[in-house]
């Protein structure tokens, strides 16, 4: 695609040098035209003169008089005029010395003047006048027009060149001055992300519909500002007014159960009751976490790194935590690209999906996690050998508060994993989606990331 | 040890001050950022508790007022997670540990411990303890003279342990330690690297092992 400024620079320049061309045309054609008429009023005069001096000789003219009648003007103005007179039945009678041998033509077809080139004299102009008794032609020469026609011809092709160089340069200059205003907008806009909010494009003076477009803009991103502080005031508020009571019940609960004179029938209730708390932290820091990923202000602290590193770090994790349940975990990576994400949040995906399908695998189950990077994506399954879902649920899955098998333990979440999950990898530009697997039964969990394209 | 406690919350306040006093720590406890400022000014303390969402200003002001002045007493902060942006920027701005709410008592003594005495230790290459050496270096393990083989985080997980002997360290510190992850994994990663390690560091003739759990709270190397 050629951008708008180069489009715009080429178009500009074509527009003043073909509007150069016409004028220098036009201008061509209007002094031409100029210098034509004054000569045709030269010739005008010229023969006025001529036929009253021999408007007193009657026909059959005697050339020795009209010799006489003529030889001094004749003299005066050869240099400019040549002169030639035909007697009423064609024979030339006359001619001015300066013609020699050369004779000029008839003007057959009824015009008085006309542009000729003529062999040996060059272009001549020349102009027939009748009267009973003579046709008396004269005749100018129209060398001077020939230079003009080179000074323009020269002005013509050494002019177009410079007009185009000129013309470029100066829609440069317009054009960096006119889309400045747009370059602070587009690196203002850049700039701006879910943390720095408070940005704003700066509003050209007297840009006309710059500083229209410019105020438009702002006043969005002061829309969106707020919604953005609404969320964040939002959940601290949850927070803090939530956490702190919560707070004051585990310090509570856990004192009594430190007590050696709590009585065991009550030991039970209060361990219930911790868990229960806890739980419920979690629940709320989840939902916390949800809210602020859903309005994108989650923080992501973006590292690029190799992924095959980064699997493999997980993996030696993993493969403990599965052979610490009776489980097996097999780990296969098909090439390594170099993918751009937040490491603690994408660990925080790959645990969950790793807890899920640990919870759901029949004892000695293996547990395969697969990477795989082509075509500038990086595919993440993790396949289990559990009972899997039904295949109308599993879309479900990733929806909030949705737990297909009843809550057994604290901790093992409110449904909320999966769909933080789905935030998470959302946040980073990716998918995440749920099949069956079709050589046993066992569900497979996949999300797909953009790879670095560099 | 002298610790000043910042915390609006009157209940949490109470329980906390009495709870330090139990254990032999002298507290103060203020309620408000202008009375935590009067209080450093004409006092020394060892660590200071420092709650974010306080009734006239923000706990995270406050500490960059105090690191902007040099102040080197070691400040843990304690809020709900969401309160700020990430625990990073209590981090970032100078704190020395974090701790959201709701916490356990128990873990909030471990950390104020292993504070103190991070803050006391100082930078040594090998670190001993009963008979386990490790050398930072050459990221060599033995155990009564006998070289052992650690994986690294086995080996980031020992180090950890030998840093604090005798004290205990709770999960999630563990885990923020090693794996800096500010979330629950949902998992018991930490057990299972815990109990690995304690498989290379047994000793036949010696029931206990050496690093012990404490109910509830975590494990200390003993």
């Amino acid at each position: 695609m050629i951008p708008l400024r180069t489009s715009h620079i080429a178009f500009y320049a074509v527009i003043v040098t073909l509007t150069f061309t016409i004028a220098v045309g036009i201008g061509f054609w209007f002094i031409r035209a100029e210098m034509l008429e004054g000569n045709d009023f030269l010739l005008d005069a010229e023969s006025e003169e001529i036929l009253a001096r021999v408007a007193t000789l009657t026909a059959p003219l005697d050339v020795a008089k009209l010799e006489v009648a003529l030889k001094e003007h004749i003299q005066n103005d050869e240099a400019l005029f040549y002169f030639q007179i035909h007697s009423a039945d064609g024979a030339i009678i006359f001619d001015s010395p300066n013609l020699g041998a050369k004779r000029l033509p008839d003007l057959t077809g009824g015009a008085d003047k006309r542009t000729l080139s003529l062999p040996e004299l060059g272009l001549m102009r020349v102009a027939e006048y009748h009267t009973p008794t003579l046709h008396l032609q004269i005749a100018m020469s129209l060398r001077n027009f020939e230079s003009v026609n080179e000074v323009f011809t020269r002005v013509f092709w050494l002019g177009i060149p410079i007009i185009a160089c000129l013309s470029i340069a100066f829609g440069l200059v317009l054009q960096s001055l006119t889309l400045r205003p747009i370059r602070l907008m587009q690196a203002t806009a850049r700039r701006i992300t879910a943390n720095n909010l408070n940005e704003r494009i700066p509003v050209p003076p007297r840009a006309g519909e710059m500083t229209a477009l410019a105020k438009l803009l702002n006043e969005m991103m002061d829309r969106l500002e707020k919604s953005f502080t609404q969320v964040k005031r939002f959940t601290a508020d949850t927070s803090h007014e939530l956490m702190t009571p919560l707070s004051v019940i585990r310090l509570h609960t856990e004192q009594l159960l430190n007590d050696p004179g709590l009585p065991p029938q009550h030991r039970h209730s209060v361990e219930e009751q911790l868990q229960e708390t806890i739980y419920l932290t979690e629940t709320l820091e989840r939902l916390l976490t949800l809210a602020k990923a859903d309005s994108s202000v989650l923080p992501l602290k973006l590292k690029s790194s190799l992924t095959s590193d980064y699997i493999s770090q997980f993996a030696e994790d993993a493969k403990l935590l599965a052979e610490s349940r009776g489980l097996k975990l097999v780990v296969a990576q098909n090439g390594s690209g170099t993918a751009v994400f937040d490491h603690g949040w994408i660990r925080q995906v790959l645990f969950n999906l790793l807890s899920n399908a640990m919870r759901h695998s029949p004892p000695g189950g293996i547990i395969t996690c697969h990477s795989q990077c082509a075509e500038g994506r990086w595919t993440v399954e993790v396949w289990d050998e559990g009972p899997g879902v039904p295949p109308e649920q599993l879309a479900a899955i990733f929806e909030r508060f949705v737990q297909l098998t009843p809550r057994s333990e604290p901790g093992t979440g409110a449904g909320l994993g999966l769909a933080i999950c789905k935030s998470i990898i959302e946040l980073h530009k990716g998918v995440i989606s749920a099949r069956l697997r079709t050589d046993r039964s066992g569900l497979i969990v996949q999300f797909i990331l953009p790879l670095d394209a560099a | 040890m002298k610790i000043l406690l910042v915390e609006d919350d009157r209940k949490i306040g109470q329980f906390v001050k009495k709870g330090l006093e139990e254990v032999s720590y002298a507290a103060v406890w203020v309620k408000t950022a202008q009375e935590a400022r009067e209080a450093v000014s004409q006092n020394q303390f060892d660590v200071i508790i420092l709650d974010i969402g306080l009734p006239d200003g923000n706990g995270l002001q406050l500490l960059t007022d105090w690191r902007e002045k040099k102040m080197a007493t070691q400040v843990l902060i304690l809020s709900a997670r969401h309160e700020v942006d990430d625990k990073i920027a209590g981090l970032n701005l100078g704190a020395d540990d974090y701790l959201t709410k709701p916490f356990s008592f128990g873990e909030l003594l471990a950390r104020l411990r292993s504070l103190v005495r991070r803050h006391a230790g100082q930078k040594k290459t090998v670190l001993e303890h009963r008979g386990i050496r490790l050398d930072l270096l050459t990221r060599e393990v033995s155990f009564d003279h006998v070289p052992v083989q650690l994986t690294q985080r086995e080996f980031a997980l020992l180090e950890l342990f030998l840093h604090h002997p005798s004290r205990v360290l709770t999960r999630t510190q563990i885990a923020e330690k090693i794996w800096d992850c500010h979330f629950d994994m949902e998992t018991n990663l930490v057990d299972v690297y815990v109990a690995k390690l304690r498989g290379k560091l047994r000793r036949d003739h010696e029931p206990e092992p050496l690093i012990q759990s404490v109910r509830g709270v975590g494990y200390k190397l003993v």
